[in-house]
């Protein structure tokens, strides 16, 4: 099953040899990365070397049908920081824009070649009332929400239960801090506001720092048991590295920031899986197992774990051991965010609701 | 000779295929791997569409599909089967009996969700002489009726559900999947069509009853021949009235055209620009009719727009 | 409604017009609109150049060739509220 997967994380870092592929080859790395949600940006990667004529008419299809739904959906995305923006104005709050909405309005790379689902900011927790308001009298509601989840997201997920807008069925996840205030790893949510940067031609939004971006990254990747689309939001940190790791500067200061946060050991891990499994361009000093970094044996079971839950989410990268690995992933995380009296009864609800719901399960 | 002994040989491989329940069909630009352990479904799938285009192999599917019952008790008691396409799971678990219903509608989704390098429209769309009718229909304005009359009077059937339409040339590409019939125009249609080959009809599905009329042979011989559209015509069934055609605005038919598009707002201003130029080059029209006799007359003296324009 | 009335993104804008009606796509929005003979009237002048209410009204009954009168003033009032409302137009900000 190893080799299924590299195929497609080779394409992702150099989309060069894709148009050489066969036919049987393509049906696979077509149905791999729609899974992965990256076969967007293997459409746009073809694009802008002028090879997606050189590719096969048949596949040529989804990449040119991928390369259709991420323009749409980047169109959607500014229009959509355009209302909060509006929304929001008068109140005054300073919004940080995370993930794919900041890289959009940023210019990053990880902006090409995506697909949106919802858009994340960050407000200061002093204000979540006030935002919460404004962009209720704007069109935006909770909506029907089991009271267990609504408490969950209020107490445990630092963020306000996802808003849907009325009209436009889009949804906005406002959060006041990165992680959840009970977490083992404590961080100062202030730093990351202090840090963060304006944008350009658009008032009032901000993005993290382009450490704190990545670490955002990090911490969400590795630490909140989440790998629907792992591989992805992988590749995403790959290109940050590759893009903001042209500075010889950069990497010094984000082991330095890491250690700031605290977020030392997710940033170990995106760095190693980064580097392992998509070839970012990690300094030697950057990967060092410093002090702080897993010993010998942990480090080897969680590449195992990892290294699965990283695959794209298609059954050709599954085997025996993947179920469990994700399995014990997700509890980890959980074990991050909760304490253990809390955490096994969540975890029991959670099993619980998994089998009473039929598994009736929309586009990914 | 040789030709004929090639066919023959071609027919055994997918015969076996089918029968084991896993074979290759292609239908329009799309070819669809289905894997399948419920009977009756490769068999009523070998009965509506052109042999041809059932194999046991291609290189390279646009979807792969599987038809298989649940987990569960309803694997046995009360049966049902669900639709996945590669892992995902559109629709709820219907009755086994509605295996081919199913797959159909499940195709459909595979289509519109999926296929996103065509402007798809929700409308049927016909040839003749080298144009094309399109006729966008919201459910109940009797589209499927009046194409699966038209296509059996000189009309070739390019689709019955979805117009696919080139972005780079405006241009219909023919689809020609088997045309879904509810309810009494099933009957009319048999009475319409003598020697009509249909599905096993499905009681009790969500539309009612269902059934489907596979293609007529030359409109599945032509496949590979898209056509430029040369009318816009909104139908509308009311049983009693008389077949009339009037001129509808342009601007309106392009909004309403617009509307009936499954992904317009996914290509934009090339969407918008792409439909425009369809508008501008074709005749647009409501049509409202009765009786399927005499909107075969009214199709039969459409006039194709004149270079100059429409 | 007071105040000079623009054309809010006409580089976002694509448009054709048949028989005095005329169908917009806004790539901003993603929204796509249809203006009735009137409506279509106000849009053009509009990108003409921006005007307050007063000013369309009189550029209008001109082009059509109508008395400018309180309906049609009332009626091209109606006409810019729907474009500001669905982001067609906006206030030209004044100058400083």
């Amino acid at each position: 099953m190893r080799i299924s997967a590299d195929r497609l994380r080779k394409a992702l870092q150099d989309s060069e040899f894709l148009p050489t592929l066969s036919l049987s080859e393509w049906d696979l790395v077509i149905r791999q990365a729609q899974r992965a949600g990256v076969l967007a940006r293997l459409a746009i990667q073809l694009d802008a070397r002028n090879l997606l004529d050189a590719v096969a008419a048949a596949p040529r299809q989804h990449l040119l049908a991928e390369r259709a739904l991420a323009e749409k959906h980047e169109r959607d995305v500014r229009w959509e920081v355009r209302c909060i923006q509006e929304a929001l104005a008068e109140s005054g709050v300073p919004i940080v824009l995370l993930k794919g909405a900041a890289y959009t309005f940023a210019g990053l790379p990880p902006a090409r070649g995506r697909l949106f689902n919802d858009i994340d900011i960050l407000v200061p927790r002093a204000a979540l009332e006030v935002v919460e308001q404004s962009l209720r009298r704007s069109g935006w509601s909770i909506g029907d929400i089991d009271p267990y989840d609504e408490r969950y997201y209020r107490r445990w997920m630092h963020q306000i239960p996802p808003l849907t807008h009325w009209g436009r069925r889009t949804t906005i996840d406002v959060h006041h801090t990165i992680i959840p205030d009970t977490a083992r790893l404590d961080l100062r949510v202030e730093k990351l506001f202090a840090a963060a940067t304006p944008i350009a031609g658009a008032s009032g939004i901000l993005t993290l720092a382009p450490a704190d971006m990545i670490l955002h990254s990090a911490t969400h990747l590795l630490n909140e048991g989440e790998f629907a689309r792992g591989l992805r939001d992988l590749d995403d940190i790959a290109q940050l590295l590759r893009h903001f790791g042209r500075d010889a500067a950069f990497w010094p200061r984000l082991t330095e920031r890491a250690g700031e946060l605290d977020l030392r050991r997710p940033l170990y891990y995106a760095l190693r899986y980064a580097a392992m499994l998509l070839g970012a361009p990690v300094p030697a000093a950057a990967l060092a197992a410093g002090p702080d970094a897993p010993n010998r044996l942990l480090r080897a079971v969680m590449d195992t774990l990892f290294e699965r839950a990283l695959r794209p989410d298609h059954r050709s990268c599954r085997d025996g051991l993947s179920g469990t690995a994700l399995w014990l992933l997700y509890v980890r995380s959980h074990y991050l965010r909760m304490p253990p009296y809390l955490l096994i009864p969540h975890l029991l609800r959670k099993a619980y609701r998994r089998t009473i719901t039929p598994d009736a399960s929309g586009p990914g | 000779m040789t030709a004929t002994t090639t066919a023959a040989r071609e027919t055994v491989p997918s015969a076996a295929a089918i029968e084991a329940g896993d074979f290759f069909l292609r239908s329009g630009p799309f070819t669809t791997r289905v894997h399948t352990s419920i009977p009756h479904l490769p068999d009523g799938t070998a009965q509506l569409y052109e042999p041809r285009h059932i194999s046991a192999h291609r290189d390279f599917a646009d979807f792969h599909v599987t038809v298989a019952p649940p987990r569960g008790v309803r694997r046995w008691y009360r049966p049902q089967v669900l639709f996945h396409l590669d892992g995902i799971v559109p629709f709820k678990p219907l009755p086994l009996l509605h295996a081919v219903p199913i797959f159909e509608w499940g195709l459909n989704w595979c289509i519109v969700n999926r296929a996103n390098s065509y402007l798809i429209i929700h409308a049927a769309a016909i040839e003749k002489n080298g144009f094309v009718a399109i006729m966008p229909g919201v459910p109940g304005a009797g589209k499927s009726t009046l194409t699966a009359g038209l296509v059996n009077r000189g009309w070739r059937l390019l689709s019955d559900e979805m117009a696919l339409i080139s972005l780079t040339d405006g241009r219909v590409m023919p689809l020609v999947r088997p045309i879904s019939l509810k309810n009494e125009s099933i009957a009319l249609i048999r009475d319409f069509v003598p020697g009509a080959q249909f599905s096993a009809a499905c009681h009790d599905t969500i539309k009612g009853t269902v059934a489907h009329l596979k293609p007529p042979q030359e409109s599945l011989n032509r496949v590979d021949e898209p056509a430029r559209p040369a009318w816009i015509i909104f139908p509308h069934y009311v049983n009693g009235l008389p077949a009339t055609l009037a001129t509808y605005s342009k601007a309106a038919s392009l909004i309403e055209i617009a509307r009936n598009a499954f992904n317009y707002s996914v290509h934009g201003a090339r969407g918008f620009a792409v439909l425009a130029d369809i508008v501008e080059s074709s005749r647009c029209y409501r049509f409202s009719y009765g009786d399927l006799d005499e909107a075969v007359e009214v199709f039969a003296a459409l006039e194709p727009p004149t270079r100059a324009g429409a | 409604m007071t105040g000079r009335w623009r054309v809010a993104s006409p580089a976002a804008l694509s448009w054709r017009s048949w028989a005095g009606e005329i169908v917009v796509y806004d790539d901003g929005s993603g929204d796509t609109h249809y203006l009735e003979p009137l409506a279509a009237e106000v849009f053009e002048r509009l990108l003409d150049a921006p005007a307050d209410l007063d000013e369309l009204a009189a550029r209008v009954a001109q082009s059509l060739a109508v008395d400018r009168d309180d309906e049609l003033a009332q009626a091209i009032g109606a006409v810019v509220d729907k474009f500001r409302a669905c982001g067609l137009v906006a206030r030209q900000a004044a100058a400083i």
